[in-house]
């Protein structure tokens, strides 16, 4: 079968209360919506639930989640149990600060990409448009 | 010395310089000279001679220790004294930061005399959770310490002496309850609040904004700085109120002009301010303290350390007629740039971080936190941590830097940069008092949006590479360099932690815990403008008393004053 490209494409992006830092969000957000995404912005968290909530009403195609804590194990794993309890299955992917021994781990776990440290804000843009391709 | 005679000197030197430059390069090589221009956009020529500094009266650069202070606090800088390497530190639960603590101070750690206990507190604690808070899974003893109670403080304090240790949290939203609960454990080992040594933060609103996160409105926040300010003057006179954070200015892409600026007119807001509340400005100035970001532009960053201080000099002296000299002199303390640090070769950052603390000593800092190299990949290891102490003791011992006070005074490009940066500086004050002041352009999102344009040229110039960064955009290299990582178990930091406050909250009088907080409540709903500041610090510290925790007490602001966020 032939892969089916959506015409628009819906991403949310989102990070945790407790995360200082939203400056490479920002950044990923603004880069997202002049390549043409729909980008729906939901600036911060506190439960796994709000983002599960969002991610139905907004009917999105794929989630970004920022995390320079240290903390984006749980919050990788804490998501994606929040999605399957509701029976949704969307993609995510990471940005932020990700150690390297972590990517195999974040891999396993199912997250379609990862962008540590020094990645620049149009390469998510382009990876969320080819992971559309194979939708 | 006849002045005119000198610069028509000058001025023929200047001219054989441009006719040497002009054939040299222009004609020879048609090579045009580039426009080149500091961080904070102060544009530079080629060469600074006497006649650019010509205009500058030498009583604005005097000798160290002399107002204003350009040239530093003390008549000697470091050759009485070395700079304090206070590290900010902190993870999992009290007792393993208690074993960083020793660490650090067997590497060499230290205030000045004493042990130095700089302790950041955990994200749940940061943003006012306990770690049993539902919101706090996943994130208790994460870029920092789980604290909460007077139990956690003591196995990070216990057997030190807390006269002359210096202890700091580095808290947010929760400053208030932390210092009530530290005054409580040190009260409970015999301490009165006027004996202790250290600081608050007490800076929630750059926190707010920079990091974008919950706080109550800017008028309230202020208000509880305030109260903080009061407590501290009239009964902690060796504690550092107030710490102004141009830290995290820097970190959002703040140039140095807009760092000083906001912190200047931070200070200036709460001056007046606590006036209203009935203190002397001369109880209020000589406790504040700062932390101030270091980048990467080495020269405009070594004048705004010079030009703060006598900025500072100028305004407490001139505006609030301060009278005390300690009120006059501006202390500083700086943390080296996260947002300077990379992953990619991460072992370039101990040479941006040797920089910057050069750059640090030669602008005169007392106080240093150097970030670790590992910064931009995890949480420090215990080798990064340890190898940022390294890089002070090697600028110190093996330099000879040290051995002369302000090595850079008289540099014509350094006066006439320190002079031009209090300029800009000045700008961004009068044109905050002009909206309002800091509180108010905070409310308005004018600073938001000052920052936010920053931090998008920021991100174009690193794209488009006119802003360089070695191993990001210019000798990438594809190959990983891996370095000492920094583990722990955080699911069994967590458990262990809820168990421990867990605990806590069941040992106590329920029915005392209760009225504790509605006590707080009563005080914080009485407390409607800065008049009335004065009610709020005794009731936390009985509920300090009753075992309430951090969390608990930032709870109730947060039911009075309601939730807000910058964006």
């Amino acid at each position: 079968m032939e892969a089916v490209k959506k015409e628009k494409i819906r991403a949310l992006f989102t990070r945790h209360l407790m995360e200082g830092h939203d400056m490479g969000l920002r950044a990923v957000v603004s880069s997202c919506r002049e390549s043409g995404i729909e980008v729906v912005y939901y600036p911060r968290f506190q439960a796994f639930d709000e983002v599960v909530k969002v991610a139905e009403e907004e009917d999105v195609d794929i989630i970004g989640l920022s995390s320079s804590s240290g903390a984006h194990i749980n919050l990788v794993e804490g998501l994606i149990a929040s999605l399957k309890e509701k029976g949704m299955d969307i993609p995510i992917i990471i940005g932020g600060i990700i150690p390297n021994k972590d990517i195999p781990r974040l891999r396993k776990i199912g997250i379609k990409g990862i962008f540590g440290p020094g990645s620049i804000p149009g390469e998510v843009a382009g990876f969320i448009r080819d992971l559309n391709v194979t939708i | 010395m006849d002045k005119g005679k000198d610069l028509d000197r000058v001025r023929q030197m200047e001219m054989q310089w441009e006719k040497n430059f002009t054939e040299k390069y222009e004609r020879k090589h048609g090579f045009k000279m580039p426009e080149s221009q500091t961080d904070s956009g102060i544009s530079l020529k080629p060469v600074y001679t006497p006649s650019d500094v010509a205009d500058i009266d030498y009583g604005e650069i005097e000798m160290p220790g002399s107002y204003p202070y350009t040239r530093g606090l003390y008549p000697l800088t470091y050759q009485y004294q070395p700079w304090m390497t206070q590290q900010i530190h902190g993870y999992a639960r009290a007792e393993e930061t208690r074993k960083r603590t020793e660490k650090l101070t067997k590497a060499g750690m230290k205030g000045f005399g004493g042990a130095v206990l700089f302790i950041v507190p955990d994200l749940a604690a940061n943003y006012g959770y306990d770690p049993d808070d539902i919101v706090a899974r996943g994130m208790v003893g994460i870029s920092g310490v789980s604290v909460s109670t007077e139990e956690d403080i003591g196995i990070i304090c216990d057997g030190y002496d807390l006269s002359k240790t210096r202890v700091g949290f580095s808290t947010k939203i929760t400053c208030l309850p932390m210092l009530a609960t530290y005054i409580v454990y040190a009260e409970r080992h015999g301490y009165k609040p006027h004996q202790l040594n250290g600081q608050s933060q007490n800076r929630r609103k750059i926190a707010w904004l920079g990091q974008n996160t919950r706080d109550h409105p800017p008028k309230d926040q202020l208000k509880l700085q305030l109260e903080l300010i009061k407590y501290c003057v009239e009964n902690m006179p060796r504690w550092n109120h107030t710490n102004l954070c141009g830290y995290v200015a820097g970190e959002n892409c703040a140039s140095p002009a807009q760092e000083m600026a906001f912190m200047l007119s931070e200070a200036i807001e709460l001056v007046e301010c606590g006036v209203q509340t009935g203190l002397d400005p001369d109880d209020i100035v000589p406790r504040f303290s700062a932390q101030m970001h270091m980048g990467m532009d080495f020269f405009e960053e070594i004048c705004k350390l010079r030009a703060f201080r006598r900025m500072w000099a100028k305004i407490m002296k001139e505006r609030f007629d301060c009278k005390k000299a300690a009120s006059h002199q501006f202390r500083i303390h700086i943390h080296t740039g996260g947002i300077n640090l990379t992953a990619q070769q991460p072992l370039n950052n101990i040479t941006r971080a040797s920089l910057q603390v050069l750059a640090s000593v030669l602008g005169g800092t007392q106080s240093l936190h150097t970030s670790s190299y590992d910064e931009a990949i995890s949480l420090p290891s215990e080798d990064a941590a340890e190898t940022a102490l390294r890089v002070n003791q090697i600028v110190l011992h093996e330099t000879g830097v040290p051995k002369v006070s302000d090595p850079l005074g008289g540099s014509y490009y350094v006066e006439w940069l320190t002079k031009r940066l209090e300029e800009e500086a000045r700008k961004v004050v009068d044109e905050i008092e002009s909206r309002g002041g800091y509180t108010k352009c905070m409310e308005t999102g004018w600073l938001w949006n000052l920052l936010d344009q920053r931090i998008k040229g920021w991100r174009q110039e690193v794209d488009e590479g006119t802003r360089v960064i070695v191993g990001v955009n210019k000798y990438r290299q594809e190959e990983t360099v891996e370095v000492p990582e920094f583990t722990m178990d955080q699911g069994e930091v967590e458990r262990l932690a809820i168990e421990r406050i867990k605990k806590w909250k069941e040992s106590r009088n329920q029915g005392e815990v209760k009225n504790a907080l509605k006590e707080i409540e009563k005080a914080a709903r009485e407390f409607e403008s800065v008049e009335q500041t004065g009610g709020l610090m005794p009731v936390l510290i009985d509920a300090a008393r009753a075992k309430c925790t951090v969390g608990e007490m930032t709870e109730v602001f947060f039911q009075v004053y309601g939730c807000v966020f910058p964006y």
